[in-house]
């Protein structure tokens, strides 16, 4: 058990925030709290008093918490934890495996259908953008789910590359409508003109669907994955703050209502 | 620029300072940087009353320090920070603003001296 978890859970209720970054401040506390402890006790202070003056030190007011709350707040991010929040008991590893994973894969087999054709210049980069919004999936994906060191660290990259890959898909169509344009300008045999100015305008069209593609699929893994990550966290902070059994027992005997209810087996 | 300083910039930019100064000296915890603080000045400046997270967020938030994790395999994950190139720079944007400040405030601390004395910055 913490013995800081009584005042931690304090805080927790105070901090009106996101879980994955009100889990990261509370981790941050419970690691200085421990220093702080340990700090007081080596001085030759009791138990009691270095518990004390470490809760004094770290913890603070309502004020501090309530500035903490202030600065945190990111509404975009707390829109998308909340909802994902919502999204509990698998229903987000049922959205990631019947949408994003067809919608990938309907992106790769039209990207080989891209490849073949060479005049368009954007889309070797199209290409790779979609080879590491799969990768980075796939990284993170196993890091979140076996919950290994450096999990979710990626995750701002993968959302970068979700917003790159669209951009880039309309940037190729822009290109290929501009020189299917260019060849109808150009005085070529009318047959050939409508052979190029139908290419062309596949061409738009497949480069388009591509970024799309791939955006739409990174964007869904990113929420998805975001939210997973957040649950990971918590769950660490949980393990600190359900201070269980012997804190709770002291409480009841006190005639004091225990802080937290747990929910019946 | 001219720097305002009033009294409560004047408090949060002490705050900055001391903590800045000791994440230059290198990347620390919270509190090992609160403990440094209070080590250096003896005392004098102490964090105390959770007056040290709304400082550390805030300089995170505009790219002063960077806090990084620390390997949860050794032990509890602990966020420890370290000063930025831009907080480098601003480091030594707000001491020279301090010293300035130091010096002309220097006239105003004797109460000994004439009228004369304080306007013409002659000891």
């Amino acid at each position: 058990m913490n013995r800081f978890a009584p005042a931690l859970r304090s805080v927790a209720r105070e901090l009106d925030l996101p879980p994955k970054v009100k889990t990261a401040i509370l981790m941050e506390m419970t690691g200085d709290l421990e220093a702080a402890f340990d700090h007081h006790r080596n001085l030759g202070r009791t138990e009691e008093e270095a518990e004390r003056l470490a809760e004094a030190a770290i913890l603070g007011s309502s004020e501090m918490v309530r500035r903490l709350g202030r600065l945190h707040r990111a509404s975009w991010l707390e829109w998308s934890e909340r909802v994902g929040e919502r999204l509990g008991g698998g229903a987000d590893l049922v959205l990631l495996l019947f949408a994003v994973v067809p919608m990938y894969a309907l992106a790769g087999v039209v990207t080989f259908r891209t490849v073949a054709y060479p005049s368009s210049l954007l889309s070797w980069p199209l290409l790779a953008a979609g080879v590491a919004v799969g990768a980075l999936i796939a990284l993170e994906a196993g890091r979140i789910l076996r919950g290994a060191r450096g999990a979710g660290r990626q995750l701002p990259l993968l959302l970068t590359l979700s917003v790159v890959a669209p951009v880039l898909g309309l940037l190729a169509a822009t290109l290929e409508v501009h020189s299917a344009a260019g060849a109808l300008a150009g005085g070529v045999a009318e047959p050939v003109i409508q052979v190029a100015f139908v290419e062309g305008m596949t061409r738009a069209g497949t480069l388009l669907l591509v970024g799309l593609l791939i955006g739409l699929a990174g964007a869904l893994s990113w929420f998805v994955l975001l939210n997973r990550d957040a649950v990971r966290v918590r769950r660490e902070v949980d393990a600190i703050l359900q201070d269980s059994s012997h804190v709770r027992s002291e409480l009841q005997i006190e005639g004091v209502i225990p802080l937290i209810r747990r929910r019946r087996a | 620029m001219a720097e305002s300083h009033d009294s409560q910039t004047l408090g949060r930019r002490v705050n900055e300072i001391v903590l800045l100064w000791a994440l230059d000296r290198r990347p620390m915890h919270g509190y090992q940087a609160a403990l440094e603080i209070e080590r250096r000045s003896g005392g004098y400046f102490s964090f105390n009353h959770g007056t040290l997270y709304p400082i550390l967020h805030r300089l995170e938030k505009e790219g002063v320090i960077a806090g990084e994790w620390s390997d949860p395999e050794e032990g509890r994950a602990r966020k420890e920070y370290a000063l930025t190139e831009a907080g480098r720079t601003y480091l030594e944007e707000i001491s020279r603003t301090w010293r300035t400040l130091a010096e002309r405030l220097e006239p105003f601390l004797s109460p000994g001296d004439s009228d004369e004395s304080v306007r013409t910055g002659v000891a």
